[in-house]
């Protein structure tokens, strides 16, 4: 469905710089988080949401969106890429919000919480625990591993990290890549 | 095979770069080598750091963008108002050319008087939109016998799985429903009586609510999500399946597509196909999807029935 937008970016647009990786994803990501801000908050607010709210999910979102446009058979149908990503929102952050009451509820007794979806729930909640462990060993990684794998893990090709690192070649960046990138194992090793 | 070729082997079936037979010959290795296992596993560990990193590397970038909401970036330089200008002067010159060519046609279509070519030349050619789904009649007796045969056609076992699976269902969605109403939801209000009615377990008079809602737009997916929920009540699992397609193809949530596929599941005589391609879209280690371990579990206990 093409969907022009006044500044030129189009759902096909977006979703071809999306699929590029690196500082082209980038931009198409900014347009986003910009052009579309007071349309994905709307259904949030109404309801009582808060903007950081919103923020807190987005990024999780925005990969779960860009998992979906990377795949070769990804189409939008009916609906505009700019539904589909305010609707993937408002789902991550109600989920979000009954997350964050079951951690107040277990933090007064374990055995309080019941609601009628606790599969997912409890699934989201195991997750979060997880990221935190994953937080604590990834603050493990030195600076520059992190940078290199940072961009590594946005799509960034290696020639756009070696001009963008100081790299003499591709190579080079390549070999600083595998190295980090095996320091990064043996520290989720302890996850 | 030495270190580094097999870090990379791991990382590009990962990845799902590997060629499709290299991929499978390389799936039986780690049938059959633990050490290979493990040590794929450590990749896949490996891989939520990578992901995490992306995700803490956007909420920075975020914190900056916040700061200038009002600098939209470019669009790229193949789409930048130059070359926007171009195509739209190539196209005066192709209207140019058809007004032309319908200047010299213009006599011979005035001998046949019963026509009428205006008319006819101006009449867009197009086909009304195609439904995302095929919506149910509303002939209940109809209806309830190709319940009853869909449902006999269907292995048990694999229904009890996919029900199993789909408990939380009814849940979400009124934890969803409870919480938010988009714009368009709150205008139409046969959504917004299905949705009451829905709430108070109320299926019937959700359903036919539900049912006018998509007679205006076939596209409603809020609809086509609880209606697909009420079908799968009712065990009418081929039209449940319907619906709740039909809505996941406007959804980014991973749980629906993890759901989608336990629709399938429940409809296997008939999904078969969109089952099998739906689980190796979850479950392949490349895409990374948040229900993968859940689709692999599945998978093995379909090796089991």
């Amino acid at each position: 469905m093409v969907n022009a937008l006044p500044t030129g970016w189009t759902d096909q647009l977006l979703i071809r710089e999306i699929r590029a990786g690196g500082q082209r994803r980038n931009r198409a990501w900014e347009h986003i988080y910009k052009a579309w801000r007071g349309y994905y908050l709307s259904p949030v607010l109404r309801s009582g949401g808060t903007p950081e709210q919103v923020d807190e999910v987005l990024s999780q979102v925005i990969l779960d969106v860009e998992r979906q446009v990377l795949k070769e058979d990804f189409e939008l149908r009916e609906a505009s890429f700019r539904t589909y990503f305010t609707e993937g929102i408002v789902r991550a952050w109600s989920r979000s919000r009954v997350v964050g009451q079951r951690r107040q509820t277990v933090e007064l007794d374990t055995q309080t919480y019941m609601t009628g979806q606790q599969d997912s729930v409890e699934a989201d909640f195991i997750r979060q625990e997880r990221m935190e462990r994953l937080d604590a060993l990834l603050a493990k990684l030195g600076e520059k591993c992190r940078t290199i794998l940072t961009r590594f893990a946005m799509g960034y090709s290696m020639r756009e990290i070696a001009m963008e690192l100081g790299y003499d070649n591709e190579q080079s960046a390549k070999n600083a890549k595998g190295k980090c990138h095996r320091n990064l194992l043996e520290l989720t090793d302890e996850l | 095979m030495n270190k580094d070729a097999t870090f990379e082997k791991i990382e590009a079936w990962l990845s799902g770069e590997l060629p499709e037979a290299e991929a499978r010959a390389f799936e039986a290795e780690i049938a059959t080598d633990a050490a290979l296992a493990t040590e794929v596993e450590r990749h896949r560990r490996g891989r939520e750091g990578l992901d995490r990193l992306a995700e803490q590397a956007l909420q920075g970038d975020m914190v900056r963008w916040q700061e200038s909401l009002n600098e939209l970036p470019a669009p790229p330089a193949d789409a930048s108002p130059a070359t926007r200008t171009t195509k739209w002067i190539i196209a005066g010159v192709l209207g140019l050319l058809l007004l032309v060519t319908v200047y010299w046609l213009w006599p011979s279509t005035e001998l046949q008087p019963n026509n009428s070519p205006a008319q006819e030349n101006l009449t867009p050619q197009t086909q009304p939109p195609v439904p995302i789904a095929v919506m149910p009649s509303d002939e209940p007796v109809n209806e309830n016998k190709d319940v009853k045969q869909k449902e006999d056609k269907n292995s048990a076992q694999l229904i009890a799985m996919a029900e199993t699976n789909l408990s939380d269902l009814r849940g979400a969605i009124l934890q969803q429903y409870g919480q938010t109403m988009g714009d368009e939801d709150e205008e139409n209000p046969f959504f917004a009586a299905g949705l009451k009615a829905f709430k108070q377990n109320d299926l019937k008079t959700a359903k036919k609510d539900l049912l006018q809602v998509l007679k205006t737009d076939p596209y409603f997916p809020s609809a086509q999500e609880m209606l697909a929920s009420i079908y799968l009540g009712e065990k009418n699992y081929s039209k449940a399946a319907q619906c709740y397609e039909s809505f996941v193809r406007q959804s980014a949530d991973p749980a629906s597509d993890w759901r989608l596929l336990q629709f399938y599941l429940a409809d296997y005589q008939n999904h078969k196909p969109e089952f099998l391609k739906k689980l190796r879209e979850i479950s392949a280690p490349g895409n990374h999807h948040r229900f993968q371990k859940e689709a692999e579990q599945l998978k093995r206990e379909m090796g089991n029935k």
